[in-house]
């Protein structure tokens, strides 16, 4: 508050003193001692306890992927393989089939480092990191339609209008870095079944919505100006803007117009770093080699190696959409394909935010709306080689990893058949409350006000589930 | 007032009250940690806070209670409720807590730090709850404040939003507005003279034409009525804009966002519904010929039951279609029908009465004014709803009988050409077959559930012979064999019998036409049986209910067998008159104002105290009935009020007398929507283009923004020409991907309600203005204009403000300009290429930089508000 009005009154005087214009201002800003306190009172807000993540990575895997295949071995299933199950059991109902029969996996398994967690080989690099994750097996969704599941598992709720968990943040924790939105979106794949709704901000302010990147054309929409406007003209522009603004502050003293001043500030300077946030000629040969860079220098492995970038300029939250997992026909192909495109570039990530001592206070995510089933989906009766899976609320994978979260841990688990939760379940609101408690917020005081109630994340769920923390 | 609402987050911990509090509870609790006093600190940016405690309390009481009761809820009332009380106590009802259980009265009011209660959750032995998580040392210290400071529960009987309107019987005709205000300042001793006098003629001009029309005054316009010497000038302006088409579209660009208005599904694959417009159409002519509120409204949702319905009765009820449809495959259509009357139902709670009934679906809950029963049977006036697309002309079409029979012939011809009779004939047979003998095959099981997902009834058209079916619903049939069959009939099956290519021309055929259709409900013949669903789940059906009225907002019974959807909206204007009205004279003040007369993000609800202003809220409503809903006489009655007309500048000795500006001290800048912006810059360019008809556009947006979602056509296709500068209302809503401009700005999605704009700056919002073209295409306009109207500096000036801003420079302003323009020449003269690129024509360094000058003046805070 004291800050406020100071940096306020500096900006108006310096104004009105010569017309510095922005440059100057905050030329003269940077010269007072308490420039940085004023930023940070401004930019960034206190949490409710000691975090243990300041920065979070979310990898989203849109449209479920198999842990049947990937993370959640079930051996039984090859006993058991051709066995008809009713699938109407399972609440809520999702699937086409009312039964299906059982189908193994056709992958191997191996027990991977120290915590001999199981992983399939269609993941060989992240094989080598099993023990910085830590593993939920026994996650539980409320839906198993992709729209009302991406909603649930990235904003809380099944229904509409509420923000992700990146834009809660943002607006929970703020900014490190003042010149880059507080939250970013990178994608690849075909686009996500929520579409924005995936990084909305609800009925938060607007500002704090997840900015979508691109790594081809202009990298957020806007940034570039209109051809012939080069960077200097941009920036007189600006400070012409700018004086216009104080002269009206000067006039009619609404305050808003110091946000809109500051606005263009951030804008200019946005425009100036993102292009350098994104060029990635300064990373060395072995770092684009481990993730995979060097042959072609799009998609997923880009994103990976930008979200680290990013984290480390000071980004809140950084969500990467890969899709469409969702293979209810070929799934082998499919899935095949997905990981070859996510496996090195992930252990690559977790390794490079390790090396730079970034993974402490980082947190990785990894996972998809739900799961799929052990069973087989077949959409064409007699079209046998198409197999695919369908739709699992309850029973699916997710894992963390650094940002607080025990590393090398197993937790939960489906049974036998993998066709449920057996033990340890964990909803996907307590998974939201157990991220934010690691980013220092209690999930039940963490409200906005709307329509006349105290909204949350985790809505009138969640738990924080206290062995998944190291 | 871009933090405000992170204020009201901290506030309660903030006030001194608060912090007086907890040092009484910290004295009392021996295991009190650091963790609580420690909390959250620093507002960033709290004006409220720091000037006005007393307000800060009231609303802490509210939060306060909130949270209690939701606690005992949450932790408590799984044991302590109803018939099988633990103990005794009931801890759901106030009746409960006051009465207690076996061990006496769970609240002491005499002495409330010695409430059982707060004894048995800080008992250090046995705490209560015995299981679970417990209670945190935060709930704790909830519960204590709450039982000390009265341990209120919500009250909705004597809710002051639910009361008669209290209002002083007036004089007809007289606006009260200005005296009531006068009385309130009066009684908070705020003298008359410190209020800030009107605003300058061509700020009120300004301000009237944007409220209105939604766009400035062209020079000529404003010249007008700046010379017009009567005394009666500025009445005469409202009334004249009044009767401008413009205000119809200015105005239902508020109800379109209220309603959920948008041109796709909402879910997952968002299939664009490109009949859609002519519902928005139906609002502006509403509004334009002032179709009374309650007519309004009963047309919306009972349009197609009504005596003797009208085409445009009908399309009236496009309102119950904007709500969103899920047509993944997997869904159950009766589910996906049930959770469209279910957003039907919380649509109209939130838009008529501003209160949610949400909580309800699954349980009864306190802070709502309906049981889970009422729910149920306020849904039950949906369950006849059927989904229709008709034919609706815009305008009266005599040939229209003739273009029906042409486009039947030229479709029969195509269907013959591509051999589709024949292949749609198989096609639905075996679909009639698969509908009686479910479960024999997968392949036809999945596409008889995806025909019923896509097409709405699809069962009954099936069953009728293509001369039954209106062309929409055979239109719909031939679209879908077209485009989805390929669960039957593999890819290759599909370009063997050119499926493809027949789809083209099938649909080049329709584009040829176009009619203007409109998607409708309509009651069907045998209505669905309605139930309770347990927890709100659709498959979990409970006990039987019939359409009935929840008992806190219904004055008089009714025969419940007879009732219908045209008494579900004169429930709304009868019974809960007083809340509906009140209700819409806010929402209108709020864009008058910047600010209603309560909280943006507040509802009608309990929870919410009685507004500092109730009773110019209440003179409001009352006479807003009196008048027969009356919208546009509300309109013009606020406007001319003194208190509207007031100047906009800020004080800081005004905000501290009256910091959210309830008493009117002065008119507040507002921030203009996304969509007002777009328009205002597309007007003062002289671009905007009036006559590109109703349907939405797609005007250019950045690169791969469509491609973020799934929708699996080509839907975005983009609108070159001048109709891409048609009016924002029009622009095209895609539920999944909005169009990026508007988004930066907080423009709704269109998938449930929005009441009120979120209002935010943000840097993304500075670029989009400052660099998208269509700033510098009107910048080039406005520059150009004033180019070749003088050669003198002072004169082009002149003319830039008159169009921008309605005024004349300032001296700094000028000096400020002359100073830009002559540095932007002096950088522009070296780079000939962009002198090229931004005047587009060669050497012409001045001009070039009189654009720049002008898109600069665009980004100003002044031309992003409403001054």
């Amino acid at each position: 508050m004291q800050f406020q009005i100071n940096r306020r009154r500096l900006l108006t005087a310096s104004v009105a003193l010569g017309g510095l214009g922005t440059a100057g201002t905050a030329w003269w800003l940077s010269q007072q001692a308490d420039t940085e306190k004023v930023r940070k009172a401004r930019h960034t807000r206190e949490p409710h306890f000691q975090p243990r993540a300041t920065n979070v990575i979310f990898l989203f895997m849109a449209g479920a992927p198999s842990q049947v295949d990937l993370f959640d071995h079930k051996p039984a299933l090859v006993r058991h393989s051709g066995q008809m199950v009713s699938l109407k059991n399972e609440s809520p109902l999702s699937t086409l089939e009312p039964t299906s029969y059982l189908w193994p996996t056709p992958y191997q398994f191996k027990r991977c480092g120290q915590s001999g967690a199981e992983i399939s080989e269609l993941l060989p690099h992240i094989q080598e990191i099993a023990d910085e994750l830590c593993i939920v097996r026994s996650m539980i969704s409320e839906t198993s339609n992709h729209h009302p599941g991406q909603q649930l598992f990235m904003t809380g709720v099944t229904q509409f209008g509420h923000p992700s968990i990146g834009a809660w943040l943002s607006y929970g924790l703020g900014s490190e870095n003042e010149d880059m939105p507080g939250y970013i979106v990178l994608s690849s794949g075909q686009g996500t079944a929520a579409g924005a709704n995936n990084w909305s901000s609800g009925f938060l302010p607007a500002r704090h919505q997840g900015v979508p990147l691109r790594t081809t054309g202009e990298p957020i929409a806007y940034i570039h100006p209109p051809d012939g406007v080069s960077t200097r003209l941009q920036r007189e522009t600006i400070e012409f803007i700018t004086r216009l603004n104080s002269a009206e502050y000067d006039r009619c003293s609404d305050p808003d117009i110091l946000d809109s001043i500051e606005a263009h500030e951030r804008a200019f300077k946005m425009q100036l770093n993102a292009p350098e946030l994104l060029d990635t000629s300064s990373e060395s040969k072995a770092v684009l080699d481990a993730y995979g860079l060097n042959s072609r220098n799009e998609g997923f492995a880009l994103n990976c190696l930008l979200a680290r970038r990013l984290v480390e300029s000071g980004v809140r939250f950084v969500q990467l959409n890969h899709s469409s997992w969702d293979a209810h026909t070929r799934i082998c192909e499919n899935h095949e394909e997905h990981c070859r495109e996510i496996d090195r570039p992930i252990a690559a990530l977790i390794r490079d935010l390790r090396e730079r001592g970034m993974l402490e206070e980082t947190l990785v995510i990894w996972g998809g709306e739900f799961g799929r089933t052990p069973t087989a989906e077949h959409r064409r009766k007699e079209d046998t080689r198409n197999t695919g899976r369908d739709h699992q609320a309850r029973g699916f994978t997710v894992w963390m990893a650094g940002g607080g979260f025990k590393p090398g841990l197993v937790f939960g688990a489906t049974n036998e058949i993998g066709l449920d939760v057996a033990e340890d379940p964990v909803h996907v609101h307590d998974l939201q409350a157990t991220v934010l408690h690691c980013l220092g917020l209690d999930h039940q005081r963490f409200t906005y006000p709307h329509l006349g109630r105290d909204q949350k994340l985790t809505d009138t769920g969640g738990h924080v589930v206290s062995s998944l923390l190291s | 007032m871009v933090d405000n609402r992170l204020g009201q987050m901290w506030k309660f911990r903030l006030s001194p009250f608060v912090l007086l509090a907890c040092l009484l509870i910290a004295a009392s609790l021996q295991n009190f940690s650091q963790s609580f006093i420690g909390l959250p600190s620093t507002p960033v940016r709290n004006d409220t806070a720091a000037v006005n405690t007393d307000k800060n309390r009231a609303g802490t009481e509210v939060s306060l209670n909130q949270g209690a009761s939701a606690l005992l809820k949450v932790k408590c009332v799984r044991c302590h409720r109803g018939k099988s009380r633990s103990g005794g106590l009931a801890l759901d009802t106030a009746a409960g807590l006051i009465s207690g259980g076996d061990s006496g009265p769970a609240i002491d009011f005499t002495n409330p730090a010695e409430s059982l209660i707060l004894k048995r959750i800080a008992d250090s032995e046995s705490p209560m709850p015995p299981e679970g998580a417990g209670l945190t040392e935060y709930d704790i210290a909830l519960l204590e404040e709450w039982v000390t400071s009265g341990a209120t529960f919500p009250d909705h009987k004597h809710h002051w939003a639910l009361q008669p309107l209290a209002t002083a019987s007036t004089e007809e005709g007289v606006s009260e507005i200005d005296t009531i205000l006068a009385m309130a300042r009066e009684s908070r001793n705020i003298e008359s003279r410190t209020v800030t006098p009107l605003a300058p003629r061509s700020r009120q001009i300004l301000r009237a034409y944007i409220d209105l029309t939604g766009f400035p005054p062209t020079p000529q316009q404003l010249r007008k009525h700046l010379n017009n010497k009567k005394t009666e000038w500025y009445a005469n302006l409202v009334d004249s804009l009044l009767k401008s088409d413009r205000f119809g579209e200015r105005w239902a660009q508020l109800w379109l966002d209220q309603v959920r208005y948008a041109d796709s599904d909402g879910f997952e694959k968002d299939l664009v519904r490109p009949d859609a417009w002519r519902f928005r159409k139906w609002v502006i002519d509403a509004l334009n010929q002032n179709l009374p509120f309650d007519q309004f409204s009963l047309w919306q949702i009972a349009g197609d039951a009504l005596p003797g319905t009208s085409l445009e009765h009908q399309v009236a009820t496009g309102f119950l279609r904007c709500a969103p449809a899920n047509r993944e495959g997997g869904t159950d259509p009766e589910k996906n029908q049930f959770e469209q009357n279910i957003d039907r139902l919380d649509a109209i709670a939130t838009v008529w009465l501003n209160i949610s009934l949400k909580c309800a679906r699954c349980h009864d809950h306190p802070y709502e004014p309906v049981s889970q029963v009422e729910y149920y049977e306020l849904l039950a006036f949906f369950d006849n709803c059927e989904n229709h697309t008709i034919m609706a002309p815009v305008r009266p079409a005599p040939d229209l009988e003739q273009r029906i029979n042409a486009y039947r012939t030229s479709r029969k011809k195509l269907l013959q050409q591509w051999k589709l009779d024949v292949l749609i004939d198989a096609w639905e047979s075996k679909l009639k077959y698969t509908s009686n003998h479910y479960g024999e095959d997968n392949g036809w099981d999945n596409q008889w559930l995806r025909l019923r997902i896509y097409i709405d009834n699809a069962k009954s058209i099936l069953f009728r012979t293509r001369d039954e079916r209106t062309i929409q619903e055979q239109d719909q049939f031939i679209g879908f064999f077209l485009r989805e069959s390929d669960d039957v009939y593999p890819i290759d099956v599909h370009s063997e019998w050119q499926l493809p290519k027949a789809l083209e021309a099938f649909d080049n055929l329709r584009s040829e036409f176009q009619f203007d259709q409109a998607m409708v409900v309509r009651t069907s013949e045998k209505r669905l049986r309605s139930r309770v669903r347990e927890r709100g789940d659709f498959y979990r059906s409970a006990q039987e209910v019939a359409p009935d009225f929840p008992a806190v907002l219904t004055r008089s019974s009714r025969d419940t067998f007879l009732l219908d959807r045209r008494d579900l909206a004169g429930w709304l204007f009868e019974d809960c008159q007083c809340l509906t009205a009140r209700v819409a004279v806010n929402r209108i003040w709020s864009v008058l104002f910047g600010r209603g007369f309560i909280n943006d993000t507040a509802d009608f609800g309990v929870l919410t105290p009685e507004p500092e202003m109730r009773a110019l809220l209440d003179w409001c409503a009352s006479e807003l009935i009196r008048t027969g809903w009356d919208i546009k006489w509300l309109i013009r009655t606020i406007m001319i009020s003194e208190a509207y007309r007031l100047d906009s500048t800020y004080d800081v000795t005004l905000a501290r007398l009256d910091p959210s500006n309830q008493l009117h001290l002065r008119q507040k800048r507002v921030k203009l929507s996304g969509e007002e912006l777009r328009d205002r810059i597309l007007h003062v360019g002289g671009l905007l283009n009036d006559s590109g008809g109703y349907r939405s556009f797609f005007p250019p947006q950045p690169f791969g923004v469509d491609r973020l979602s799934i929708n699996p056509n080509d839907y975005w296709q983009t609108t070159f020409g001048r109709d891409q500068w048609r009016r924002s209302l029009y622009i095209h809503r895609q539920r999944t991907s909005l169009f990026p401009f508007l988004e930066l700005f907080g423009s709704p999605s269109g998938n449930e309600p929005c009441t009120a704009r979120r209002q935010s700056i943000s840097p993304l919002q500075s670029l989009a203005v400052l660099n998208d073209e269509l700033t510098f295409e009107s910048a080039r306009a406005v520059a150009e204009a004033a180019c070749s109207a003088s050669k003198d500096d002072d004169v082009r000036l002149r003319l830039l403000w008159e169009r921008l801003f309605c005024t004349i420079p300032t001296e700094r302003e000028a000096s400020l300009s002359s100073s830009f323009l002559q540095n932007q020449q002096l950088l522009l003269r070296r780079d000939p290429t962009a002198i090229l690129a931004i005047a587009r024509v060669p050497g012409d360094e001045e001009q070039a930089a009189w654009i720049m000058l002008a898109r600069g003046l665009m980004n100003t805070d002044r031309f992003l508000r409403r001054e």
